[in-house]
């Protein structure tokens, strides 16, 4: 398995309470390095929860999952946020920018995180926005920015640590068809430019069109989707 | 080192604002009492410290200034004088007495000075004379302020009337104030003859302790004190009074401070939740998280405590003309001592919130 790879095997989460919840079963699934993954499914079939346990924001109930060769299942807390602090970024659909903070701020808040200098942090905050095209608006808070250019905020804030994962949670559902483009290429860019892998969730039929592999999913479960032509080599078990 | 924390706290600026506001009212509270308290002390001790006496005698049973046990014959001084180690002997009066003011009665410790004393006048003089003649009397400032007295005016005090010589400073127990006057006036007004309170004594350098044994063989009616123990003695009489009070302020006033503090991080955390969620997305643990909670509450504790400080400065500039027998000392040690108080204070009442920060799932962050 190479450095990026993300693999799950037979993962499975149930949300426990009055009524408990299957939301994954039996997911195994690889997704190799460099590249640009869309994970599709309808409202409630469990990409938001299969994207948590790729991040390690959340424990599977059953089956064990590992990135870059390391079981991250098994990873006790601290070692877990390492693992997200150094090898994984988030985009999300509402870009969740900290309203308070300008584009600068917001892209260096990860870097500061990490314990970098807020000197170094802030220069490296600027580049990053100037290669998106966004050095005009560093200054600027959220609510002084369109949807598009938040959402390349983020990205910027995404890309700035050079993570090898990038999980983006429905990036483009806030915006429309031209500018979500724009925002997918971007991560496609980095995907080919990093050799980072992406992972993107996304209602968007037409976002599929884009990704070099796509991943259907419905109740929880993985299924082989047609389109695109996916190498998936049984229900609930794919790799790309 | 993350700094998210201060960036609340400085660009949410109405909350930032009441948070200091409740910080300062708390730190405000409590060092305004404790500068009274600071005050009376100094009032009470210095006049002690002034005379330079080394040893006080009074009658059996007396503590200190405020607390006489009776009163010694003035013929006593002889005896006194003839003790080893002593050099001289300054017999004063002391009582309480009611001096009749515009606005109602008012108490003031009267001090009966002997002819020509050396060593019981006052030693702070902001106007006039130390030492009165007969029918004369030396006010306070405080006490002088608030009545609208000076130098040459007349003040009735026990149905008497007296002419003012002098106005003295470091002379304010808050409560009373010293008034100054002769011994034998102070005997007329109190109905007795040739009766001290006091007697102060000068002794032989370094002999204060020894004079102190000699004078408690002699006589088993009379109680001895050098200079350190009676001014611990009086200061322990202010501090009974007035510690448990500001004691129980000061606690009610961290406390409000306190409540205040959580209160408002309290709800800037709920407000925020999803940030807390996000940081610990973006890899911020939850030490990341406390400290941003932290940021905002010492911010806050800082400027209201600094806020507090200022406004006390400011009252203490207006309180000669308000009420002048409060008298304010702030050391910088107490002013230094606020704000760490503020600091601990805002730390304590941030520790909930900060906890409810540090526990927010970063998965949050992936819910809409």
């Amino acid at each position: 398995m190479s450095a990026c790879t993300l693999r799950f095997e037979g993962v499975g989460k149930v949300y426990a309470g009055a009524v408990s919840c299957r939301a994954l079963h039996d997911v195994s699934l690889e997704v190799g390095c460099g590249t640009f993954n869309v994970i599709q499914g309808p409202s409630g079939s469990g990409k938001t929860t299969l994207l948590a346990i790729a991040g390690g924001l959340e424990r599977p109930t059953t089956g064990r999952v590992w990135l870059s060769e390391r079981e991250i299942t098994l990873l006790p807390a601290r070692q877990l946020l390492e693992l997200r602090r150094a090898e994984l970024a988030f985009v999300f659909q509402d870009f969740k920018l900290i309203d308070i903070l300008t584009a600068e701020e917001n892209v260096a808040l990860p870097l500061e995180l990490r314990g970098v200098r807020a000197r170094s942090a802030r220069e490296r905050s600027r580049a990053m926005l100037d290669r998106l095209g966004l050095g005009g608006r560093i200054s600027r808070r959220p609510r002084e920015l369109s949807g598009g250019e938040k959402q390349r905020v983020a990205i910027a804030r995404a890309l700035v640590t050079e993570p090898r994962l990038i999980l983006a949670d429905e990036p483009t559902a806030n915006l429309d068809w031209e500018t979500g483009s724009e925002v997918v290429e971007l991560l496609r860019g980095a995907t080919r430019e990093r050799g980072a892998t992406a992972i993107v969730v996304s209602h968007d039929s037409r976002l599929a069109l884009l990704a070099d592999h796509q991943i259907g999913i419905v109740d929880g479960a993985l299924h082989r989707n047609g389109s695109n032509g996916l190498p998936g080599d049984s229900p609930g078990r794919m790799k790309t | 080192m993350i700094l998210l924390g201060f960036h609340y706290a400085l660009r949410e600026r109405t909350r930032f604002a009441l948070t200091a506001a409740g910080v300062a009212a708390a730190v405000l509270l409590t060092v305004f009492l404790v500068g009274v308290y600071r005050g009376a002390t100094r009032g009470s001790l210095s006049y002690i410290e002034g005379t330079g006496a080394d040893v006080w005698v009074g009658r059996r049973g007396t503590w200190n200034l405020l607390r006489a046990g009776g009163m010694i014959p003035v013929k006593a001084k002889p005896l006194l004088e003839e003790i080893r180690g002593v050099v001289s002997a300054e017999p004063i009066l002391e009582s309480l007495l009611p001096a009749k003011l515009s606005d109602g009665r008012r108490t003031l410790l009267a001090i009966g000075l002997p002819a020509g004393a050396s060593l019981s006048r006052p030693r702070h003089i902001e106007a006039g004379r130390a030492m009165p003649r007969r029918g004369e009397i030396v006010l306070d400032r405080a006490f002088a302020h608030r009545a609208g007295l000076h130098v040459g005016d007349r003040v009735e005090l026990a149905d008497r009337t007296f002419r003012i010589a002098g106005i003295s400073r470091e002379t304010n127990l808050l409560v009373t104030q010293y008034a100054f006057l002769r011994r034998e006036d102070l005997e007329s007004l109190l109905g007795v003859e040739g009766q001290a309170t006091f007697f102060l004594l000068r002794v032989r350098h370094g002999e204060s302790h020894a004079v102190v044994k000699r004078l408690e063989r002699r006589s088993r009616l009379i109680a001895a004190f050098d200079r350190a123990t009676f001014l611990e003695n009086n200061h322990r009489e202010i501090a009974s009074g007035f510690l448990p009070v500001l004691a129980a302020m000061a606690l009610i006033g961290l406390s409000i401070g306190a409540a205040v503090v959580a209160l408002m991080t309290y709800t800037a955390v709920l407000e925020k939740r999803g940030d807390y969620a996000l940081i610990g997305a973006l890899g911020g643990g939850e030490g990341s998280r406390f400290l941003v909670v932290m940021q905002q509450s010492l911010a806050a504790a800082v400027a209201g405590a600094l806020a507090g400080l200022v406004l006390l400065h400011v009252i203490g500039r207006l309180l000669p003309s308000m009420a002048p027998e409060v008298e304010l000392v702030v050391e910088p040690w107490v002013a230094a001592a606020a704000i760490l108080g503020a600091l601990v204070t805002a730390a304590i009442g941030a520790l909930v919130p900060a906890g409810i920060a540090t526990s927010v799932a970063p998965m949050e962050a992936l819910r809409r």
